[in-house]
């Protein structure tokens, strides 16, 4: 059995303006850049070889569903679902193999090195370790509150030989500590000041704490994790409980136990079984602890059973992404869709010889619909099927959906249309959000607007970084008009 | 002090000479950068090399058998330094003839690569005076090096100094830039043990944002970060694998930061902590710079003394290592298995000199002994079947036949009987004489020195020897750190020349609690045993001084019906001073407590028992303070502890058995002992049987109702709990 995938898809309360009503749009179908935002993920699966796919909603308090504890059998990887990320998952899975799971007895078993805690020979050595992922929200463009982590990592031991260059090796980390910007700033609360233990620092001595970062919530975990999970009720999402604490766990001496990690690693679930979920290695393979074979070694002494050795939390790794391109991003609200739909337009399309694995194969996908005295930029404008851009137009950094339809004289400029948006006559807008199948009438001028789905903008509005929705009292035109459509 | 007059009158006039030279380069403003300047902190106003600074400054302790000033002047020598100033404390006159005598005075020696050194007297007591009376002395005409006299490094500095003029060009408030080595993510020897500096490190901007220290005897087990400090640097290291060498580049606006404070003592702890806490008050900004290679550690206590003589032994500090022959008359040779010998060392055919060993000349070793590891001066005569192992020993020391010396330091001139045994730690000052088949324990400190009288004359007094350390004929008593030195943690880390935390009493750190429901039964309790109680009634004795002061302060609390907030930190800094234990705390705290109370009992106003233990309970603080600071773990054992210090204090008191009764209530009442203390002290006195002192029992015989009390209370309901307050408290007031 291979690495199992699981998709968690929520409401999307962080998209108010776009997902009012979740059953018709659902944030995972919200598109960026004419794809619905679920689809990036499962590309980022398919890229990385992972065909065992789940689709959920919530968070850590799904690994208590029965059906998901029925379904997720060995090791696992966690997605969010807003997740764009043009780095291969392949080069990550790779990173988080070569430190944590070797090859079956490849490798000399490292506790005897002195550092128990990488898990070498399947887990003979010690239980395997997670991996996280992480980006400097600090791009080119400053994008208005999008949220960021309080991460704090701390560097691993440098190997003999230094990482390939390709390779994501050198950007791992050890991660120590792990929360929501907002909830450090609860802890910091009355005094203003944030508290590091002394014995982090006296574990680790080099404590780096990014603020700008974000964890990109993709998450590889061991199979055990999900036990952990089960055993701690308290643990309610993945990113701020289960990485928190497991993070604290590894330098707080006390917290593992405290955390039922012993149980957890003790428990009927014995290694053995998860060896082969690896690699779909013959396990006999992974039993063989070939250093133990080797003659320069002495086989240890065995321990007397009454003296209870020392819980050894395996390690939660960490990788920072260097640098803005490839991209890796969440995109869970508003401007970051905008931002990141306009930046993933700007990618050289197949036809050109684009390479990306994010790309489209054309820029415009019917250059028919474009009327001949109108400006459209190609190298960052992004035209879905079915578009018709009327004359005198000028679209500027834009992405547009299917359908729209895009009235003589508009001025468009940094602006993502959904499916389905018609622009009337000599409209105006700048940095704006629209919602599928919303109107706007003549000469509207909307700058860093959202326009919620479905609404009828009079003509003439002018607008600066408003969200437009419907009143309550327009609600019965939106049904009315709903009921028209279908 | 009549010296101290002489050296402001010579120093302020060379200080006219150096102004005049000042107003000349003033014009030359811009090519300052040509004459670096550089000031080398003689003296470090510190105690940890006691007992040898009594009679030497340490910048003239022999390091691998080269005084540690040399090793300093040889960097500031190769970093390029023009003018020199040497702020000496203590022993000035030592360190002045040496360095008129050596190579580096450009008035003495041709071959000084130096264009002015002075040699600064000054009557400061610590860094910061020094640096406030350089301040005014106007002798800095640019930037320049603050280095102190122990400094061994091979580090070319020319990067570093390119780095900070860059950023002085841009910036006119990054006033300094430390150098620092980085020490590698594990165990390293130079790295500083016990007090751990913290760097809090801009990565990106080199700036260093939050400066700390940390060692285990804090309460406050954190490291507290301003929530400003991670607003403004999104990206920042918090380190504690640097070795501080404390190689600082600094411009004069750094001593006028230094005037403008006076309660600045020490560069790091207070100057550097001070000066990135006001960044927003004054905007000065310091950097770091952290080097990977090369060498850069400061002898800064025993411990670093014992690791960077191996580093120079291991030859990283490279080219200044014993062979090199730093000071003229050196004949060192480097032999195989890295032994170090000067010319006319006689060793004899049947000793073993081996690895990591350094012999001056003249020394001679007799037949069977065996040295390894260690650092012999010159002249010093080891007698035969001598073991001497991982030790330090100076010039012209007498080992006798058969002795035994193993990671100890002998300094100048002693003379070691036969058969001694010097134990692990041991260091035995200037001239000691041992006689035959004396031992030294470990970590004992022996000394010659002659005392100064109290009365701050200058008259200096032989100490009579103490034959029961010495031996018979011996010379030399042992050395205790005067009162007023062993302030802070200075004396529980630094003192000695092994580290080791065992004779502290050190908490755990305590962990994340998941939630209110985890935490409380999970919790680890603490490694004091169930005994150690029992135990620790007869230690009361030593630290009498902490006790009295103690009590003394908490007494006047009381009485004057004060703060406790104020009392705390006063007494918390009592407590660090005489590295107090937890138990001598609460002793003090029990015994201020019973002692005001009874006096209101015995007293004129002749108050009821009960009342007067409200009213001591109702002094501003007083429960957060017994909570706190009396009970500071929370755990049982020390609140069973508590009680008993209380019982044993009512012992002495006339009313000692109705103040017991109304304390523990009061105790009860204000929530600082829970009942499961109270009954398990109850229990464990009652369990002594026929043992327990007669006195004990009778004084706490009046507590019994209210240990009675409490027990229906458990067994009982809720319910009926207030009524039974009110008959209890009846009763004790009966009594």
């Amino acid at each position: 059995m291979a690495f199992q995938a699981i998709i968690l898809c929520g409401p999307g309360s962080s998209f108010p303006t776009f997902t009012a009503n979740p059953d018709e749009t659902p944030k995972a179908l919200l598109p960026i850049a004419n794809r619905p935002m679920v689809w990036y993920p499962l590309e980022f699966c398919y890229r990385m070889g992972v065909t065992n796919l789940d689709n959920t909603t919530g968070t850590a308090e799904i690994f208590r569903l029965p059906e998901v504890r029925d379904v997720v059998k060995g090791d696992f990887i966690i997605l969010p679902c807003d997740l764009v990320c043009e780095l291969g998952g392949d080069a990550l899975l790779e990173a988080w193999m070569v430190t944590q799971a070797s090859l079956g007895g490849s490798t000399p078993n490292q506790s005897r090195l002195g550092h128990p805690k990488m898990a070498l020979n399947g887990e003979k050595a010690g239980r395997r370790g997670g991996m996280t992922v992480c980006y400097d929200t600090r791009g080119e463009t400053v994008i208005k509150g999008e949220e960021t982590d309080f991460i704090a990592m701390t560097p691993l031991k440098a190997g003999p030989v230094p990482p390939p260059k390709s390779s994501v090796l050198s950007q791992l980390s050890n991660l120590v500590m792990s929360m929501p910007t907002d909830t450090l700033k609860d802890l910091t609360g009355k005094g203003g000041k944030l508290s590091i233990r002394h014995s982090l620092l006296e574990a680790h001595s080099r404590v780096r704490m990014l603020g700008s970062h974000r964890d990109a919530h993709i998450y590889i975990f061991p199979a055990w994790v999900m036990d952990m999970i089960n055993s701690n009720d308290h643990m309610d999402s993945i990113g701020e409980d289960v990485i928190g604490w497991w993070a604290k766990a590894g330098w707080q001496d006390g917290l593992g136990e405290k955390l039922g990690l012993a149980e957890v690693f003790n428990s009927s679930s014995s290694p053995a079984s998860h060896d082969d979920n690896l690699l779909d290695n013959p396990s006999t393979q992974d039993e063989s602890d070939f250093s133990t074979l080797s003659s320069t070694w002495t086989t240890s002494v065995p321990k007397p059973a009454d003296v209870k050795p020392k819980l050894t939390i395996p390690p939660i790794l960490t990788y920072q992404h260097p640098t803005p391109t490839p991209l890796i991003r969440r995109v869970d609200t508003a401007p970051l869709l905008l931002s990141v739909s306009l930046q993933l337009a700007k990618l050289e399309p197949t036809e050109t010889g684009g390479t990306s694995p994010l790309t489209h194969p054309r820029k415009f996908a019917y250059p028919a619909g474009i009327a001949s005295r109108t400006t459209v930029t190609r190298p960052d404008c992004l035209l879905a099927e079915n578009v018709t851009v009327e004359e005198r137009c000028s679209l500027k950094e834009c992405v547009v959906g299917a359908n729209c339809q895009i009235k003589a004289g508009a001025k468009l400029t940094r602006c993502v249309l959904m499916d389905g948006v018609v622009i009337g006559n000599g409209c105006k807008l700048t940095g704006c959000v629209v919602g599928k199948r919303a109107e706007l009438g003549e000469d509207c001028t909307l700058v860093d607007c959202e326009v919620q789905e479905n609404l009828l903008v009079e003509a003439g509005s002018e607008e600066k970084g408003a969200k437009l929705m419907s009143s309550s009292g327009m609600e019965a035109t939106e049904e009315e008009l709903e009921e028209e459509l279908a | 002090m009549s010296h101290s007059q002489k050296g402001k009158v010579a120093a302020g006039g060379k200080g006219a000479a150096k102004a005049k030279k000042a107003a000349g380069g003033k014009k030359s403003e811009n090519d300052r950068e040509d004459t670096l300047q550089a000031v080398i902190l003689a003296d470090s106003f510190e105690t940890r090399f006691n007992p040898f600074t009594l009679e030497t400054p340490r910048c003239l302790l022999p390091l691998a058998n080269t005084p540690l000033i040399e090793y300093t002047l040889e960097f500031l020598a190769m970093a390029g330094v023009a003018d020199i100033f040497i702020y000496c404390g203590a022993h000035t006159s030592a360190v002045q003839s040496y360095i008129l005598s050596s190579k580096w005075h450009p008035s003495t020696s041709a071959a000084s690569p130096f264009n002015t050194l002075e040699i600064v007297k000054t009557t400061a007591r610590s860094v910061g005076d020094a640096l406030r009376d350089l301040d005014s002395r106007d002798m800095i005409t640019g930037d320049f090096l603050l280095v102190h006299g122990d400094l061994v490094s091979n580090l070319p500095i020319d990067e570093a100094l390119r780095n900070h003029r860059e950023r002085r060009v841009k910036d006119k408030n990054a006033i300094m830039t430390m150098i620092l080595r980085a020490g590698g993510l594990g165990e390293h020897r130079t790295k500083a043990k016990g007090i751990t500096p913290v760097f809090v490190v801009d990565p990106g901007k080199n700036r260093c944002v939050h400066y700390e220290e940390m060692h285990p005897l804090q309460a406050h087990k954190y490291v507290d970060l301003d929530e400003e400090l991670l607003k403004d640097h999104k990206d920042i290291e918090v380190r504690t694998d640097l070795i501080d060498c404390g190689i600082d580049i600094c411009t004069p606006d750094v001593l006028a930061l230094w005037a403008e404070s006076f309660d600045y003592e020490v560069p790091r702890r207070h100057f550097l902590h001070g000066v990135l806490k006001d960044y927003e008050l004054n905007g000065k900004t310091i950097h770091t710079e952290i080097v990977d290679d090369r060498y850069a550690a400061r002898v800064f206590n025993l411990q670093s003394y014992d690791s960077v003589s191996k580093d120079v032994l291991g030859r990283w500090t490279y080219p200044l290592v014993p062979d090199s022959n730093l000071v003229a008359g050196q004949s060192y040779k480097f032999e195989r298995g890295s032994l170090y010998k000067e010319n006319d060392v006689m060793l004899a055919r049947t000793c073993k000199a081996g690895k990591k060993t350094v012999l001056g000349k003249g020394t001679s070793v007799g037949a069977g002994s065996v040295v390894s590891n260690s650092i012999i001066g010159r002249d010093c005569q080891i007698g035969k079947n001598v073991t001497i192992k991982d030790a330090y020993i100076w010039d012209n020391v007498l080992i006798g036949d058969g002795s035994h010396v193993e990671r100890a330091i002998i300094a100048n001139e002693a003379v070691i009987g036969k058969s001694c045994k010097i134990q692990p730690g041991a260091l035995i000052s200037y001239k000691v004489g041992l006689s035959d088949n004396t031992e030294i324990r470990p970590n004992q400190r022996i000394t010659r020195a002659k005392r100064k009288r109290d009365d701050d004359s200058e008259t200096e007094d032989e100490v009579p020897s103490d034959p029961s350390i010495v031996g018979s004929s011996g010379h030399g008593y042992e050395f205790r750190d005067a009162e007023e030195f062993s302030d802070d943690e200075e004396a529980a880390f630094h003192s000695s020349l092994i580290y080791s935390t065992q004779h502290l009493n050190l908490s755990n750190a305590s962990i994340s609690t998941l939630s209110s429901s985890l935490s409380s039964a999970d919790e680890p309790s603490g490694p004091r045993s169930r005994l150690s109680s029992f135990t620790s009634l007869s230690d009361d004795g030593d630290n009498e001084g902490f006790h009295h002061d103690a009590v003394q302060g908490i007494l006047d609390t009381l009485h004057e019906h004060g703060d406790f907030d104020s009392a705390k930190l006063e007494f918390m800094g009592l407590r660090l001073s005489n590295d107090a234990t937890d138990h001598q705390i609460r002793r003090a705290i029990a015994v201020a407590f019973s002692k005001h109370i009874s006096q209101l009992v015995d007293g004129e106003q002749k108050t009821e028992a009960s009342k007067a233990a409200a009213s001591a309970f109702a002094t501003g603080g007083a429960v957060p303070f017994l909570k706190n600071v009396a009970l500071s773990t929370g755990t049982e054992e020390d609140a069973v502890d508590f009680l008993r210090c209380l019982q044993k204090d009512a012992v002495n008191r006339g009313s000692g058995p109705l103040v017991l009764a109304a304390v523990c209530q009061r105790l009860y009442e204000e929530e600082v002992v829970g009942e499961e203390a109270f009954l398990r002290w109850w229990e464990e006195a009652e369990g002594m049987g026929e043992d327990e002192d007669v006195e004990m029992k009778r004084v706490r015989a009046k507590t019994g109702v209210f240990v009675e009390w409490l027990r229906e209370a458990e067994s009982e309901s809720e319910s009926g709990s207030g009524s039974d307050e009110e008959e209890s408290e009846e009763e004790s007031e009966d009594e």
